[in-house]
């Protein structure tokens, strides 16, 4: 792939120049047109086309949001380019005017280095490559001499050697950057069709340059066809940005506003009020009885809650954060309930990390509906195992059971747990519920060391 | 030892006075004056430097970088009700605080800071003659369950030799089949972990299916006995624990001896 591509690139550049001097120099041989009305209206009308899109592209880059503005200066650079064609010349010769071919020469090569740059500078942008700064250096001062030389030699008639310098330098450029988005996996159809672009306003400005020196005599119809071809494909240019940048726009957009809800469900858990004044009363209750447990019960509840509130900025904590917050409420249940709840720690593997009070919430759900406190044997196991790379982490219980298709509804927080794991590991939790012997919860993904949470920054 | 303790708030001032009184201690209490706090550390010296993060007129985090400025060497602990970590505390920083305690805090944490401060490990005696308990620098230890606590008794009358969790499970789950035997194990292990981590103590090693024991900083009157033949047995060891029987005969061989 990584060398297929700038081939391709070469490959279409150096067929697209050499068949246009071929029909270019065959045409005129053969077959000496003159610039008919067809012709000069085509010319007239792909100019307008040039000029539309132009124009569609100023406006949509100031009312658009997320347009950008390098596809604009493409256009201006194509119609550019083309407004000083060997074509435009003999419209103009044809309607009476004389032209300077080393005036407009000299522009049209300007106008092509410039789309050529514009192409380069677009790619970049694409995919996010930063440019060396010696090298950009380095290709604009070479270019802008190659440019330079061509004007005086223009005078001598072999413009065209300066301008295949020209292609030449940004032929490396464009094999350069398509090697290097390629070595990233970013390339897409866009990438073809702007190299593809970069090798057609190549020839379309070889023709030019070859008729300015009089090598070949301009056959009228030549630059329209590359001008045509050309304007295809800065629509296919568009339009692979409108929808790549649609792409972009879309994913974000989903992103934020589920990471929003998720702040704002923890957030709901933290502040629970209802579980804030329960507590507290079952604080004060405790104390009564005996301030040793008052004491413990202050001590576990304020962990906890402090857990809460770290847990809202972090994606994920390691494991062991996860069982700490845990135990912490496990305990304080107990603290409060006449039957406690038997919870088992299974816990042989902790090296890895979770989304904060994921797991506590199946947890929680397991305390609140299961019923294990009422039964003789009853339990609630957390087991995490170390299956070859990935992780196995289960949650089960021996309890009531419910049916797993009657959950949605009321059970945000089961909802909320299976998103975050979905978005921070990929991983979908699976629950399966009998009713009458008990719930299970299985999550399975890769094993990511606990160093990579945000806990740990700095530690 | 030295310290100096910034809260503004008068209440956790004197929480902290209750905590402190009966070791031997030097405590300097601040309130809110930044000015006083600097001069009195510069003139002193001071070990540590206990501080609240968030207080009306300073900033906690500031204040400590102008005392670590002054003191190099100065510890500092943050006594804080926000969960504030190590990862907002800036580079300087970082290299002087011990750690955090976090409101509302318990004397085992507190304790366990001005350990660290003094450098002094906490030692853990063992009472197992009669019934079986153990004290973490004459506190009770509480652990969460009683199995995790009868584990620690097995690994006590283990005397410093590896404990299996095949050894394990047969003294304290034999009813069980195997699969649950294991997981009430780990349960046991990971609430021992927890509580020996809670009170300050490393003395247990947690392997891979085996367990060791450190008895650097225990003392237990069963290991002293099995040495000298002097304390208090009388007829009874770990009672509270049917596999205990197999430990008697040794012991009361050597009582029969003296």
């Amino acid at each position: 792939m990584k060398r297929i591509l700038p081939l391709t690139a070469l490959g279409s550049l150096l067929l697209s120049v050499g068949a246009g001097t071929a029909v270019s120099f065959l045409l005129t041989r053969y077959g000496q047109i003159s610039p008919s009305l067809a012709t000069g209206a085509a010319f007239m009308t792909l100019l307008g086309l040039f000029l539309l899109i132009l124009v569609v592209e100023i406006v949509s880059a100031f009312k658009i949001e997320g347009s950008t503005y390098h596809t604009v200066l493409i256009a201006g650079c194509l119609l550019a380019l083309y407004a000083f064609s060997a074509d435009s010349k003999l419209f103009m010769e044809c309607n009476g005017g004389t032209i300077s071919p080393i005036v407009f020469g000299i522009s049209s090569e300007i106008a092509f280095v410039l789309s050529e740059a514009c192409c380069c500078w677009y790619l970049l942008y694409l995919y996010g490559i930063a440019m060396n700064g010696k090298l950009f250096a380095a290709v604009s001062l070479s270019s802008m001499f190659a440019t330079l030389a061509e004007a005086v030699s223009l005078i001598y008639g072999f413009g065209y050697i300066a301008h295949f310098v020209n292609v030449g330098i940004f032929a490396c450029v464009i094999c350069l950057i398509l090697r290097r988005a390629a070595a990233c996996g970013k390339v897409g159809l866009s990438t073809y069709i702007v190299a593809l672009l970069f090798s057609l306003s190549a020839g379309v400005q070889s023709i030019n340059t070859l008729c300015y020196d009089g090598v070949v005599t301009a056959a009228p119809g030549v630059t329209l066809v590359y001008a045509a071809l050309s304007l295809c494909l800065f629509l296919a240019v568009y339009l692979a940005f409108s929808v790549h940048a649609d792409l972009l726009a879309g994913q974000s957009d989903e992103y934020r506003s589920e990471a929003l809800s998720f702040k704002t469900k923890a957030l709901a858990w933290q502040i629970k009020p209802h579980f804030i004044f329960n507590s507290l009363e079952a604080v004060r209750s405790l104390y009564q009885h005996d301030v040793k447990s008052g004491d413990a019960a202050i001590g576990l509840l304020s962990d906890l809650l402090r857990g809460s509130i770290h847990a809202f900025d972090c994606e994920l904590v390691p494991f062991e954060t996860e069982l700490d917050n845990i135990f912490n409420y496990t305990e304080f249940e107990n603290l409060k309930r006449p039957h406690k709840i038997e919870v088992l720690f299974d816990t042989d593997f902790t090296d890895f990390s979770v989304p904060p009070f994921s797991v506590l919430t199946y947890v929680e759900n397991a305390v609140k509906h299961s019923g294990v406190d009422e039964k003789e044997d009853g339990r609630i196991v957390i087991s995490s195992r170390e299956n070859g790379d990935r992780v196995l982490l289960e949650i089960y219980d021996n309890g009531k059971g419910f049916d797993p298709s009657e959950i949605r509804g009321e059970a945000h927080g089961l909802q909320n747990a299976a998103e975050r794991f979905r978005m921070t590991l990929s991983a979908v939790p699976r629950i399966a519920s009998k009713i009458g012997e008990g719930t299970r919860i299985t999550v399975e993904f890769p094993c990511t060391s606990k160093e990579k949470s945000d806990e740990d920054r700095g530690h | 030892m030295k310290i100096v303790v910034i809260d503004d708030e008068l209440y956790a001032l004197q929480s902290f006075l209750g905590e402190v009184v009966d070791r031997d201690v030097e405590c300097r209490y601040f309130r809110d004056d930044e000015q006083a706090i600097l001069s009195y550390i510069a003139k002193n010296s001071v070990d540590a430097v206990f501080s609240d993060v968030n207080m009306p007129t300073i900033d906690g985090l500031k204040l400590a970088e102008k005392i670590v400025d002054l003191k190099k060497d100065v510890a500092i602990v943050f006594i804080t009700g926000m969960p504030v970590t190590m990862a907002d505390l800036s580079e300087k920083l970082r290299r002087n605080t011990l750690g955090f305690l976090y409101k509302p805090y318990s004397a085992n944490r507190l304790s366990e800071f001005l350990n660290l401060i003094q450098k002094r490990v906490p030692l853990l005696s063992v009472r197992t003659f009669d019934g079986f308990d153990c004290f973490a620098d004459g506190k009770l230890v509480t652990f969460t369950s009683a199995k995790s606590k009868e584990l620690f008794a097995l690994l006590i009358a283990y005397n410093g030799n590896s404990l299996t969790m095949t050894d394990a499970i047969a003294h304290l789950w034999q009813d069980n089949d195997v699969e649950k035997a294991k997981i009430l194990y780990r349960n046991a292990v990971f609430r021992l972990r927890k509580t020996l981590t809670d009170v300050g103590v490393d003395c247990v090693g947690f392997g891979r299916a085996v367990l060791t024991l450190d008895k650097t900083n225990i003392s237990c009157d069963y290991w002293d006995y099995l040495k000298t033949g002097g304390g208090a047995y009388r007829g009874e060891f770990l009672k509270n624990y049917d596999w205990s029987i197999e430990y008697l005969p040794p012991l009361d061989a050597i009582a029969a001896k003296s």
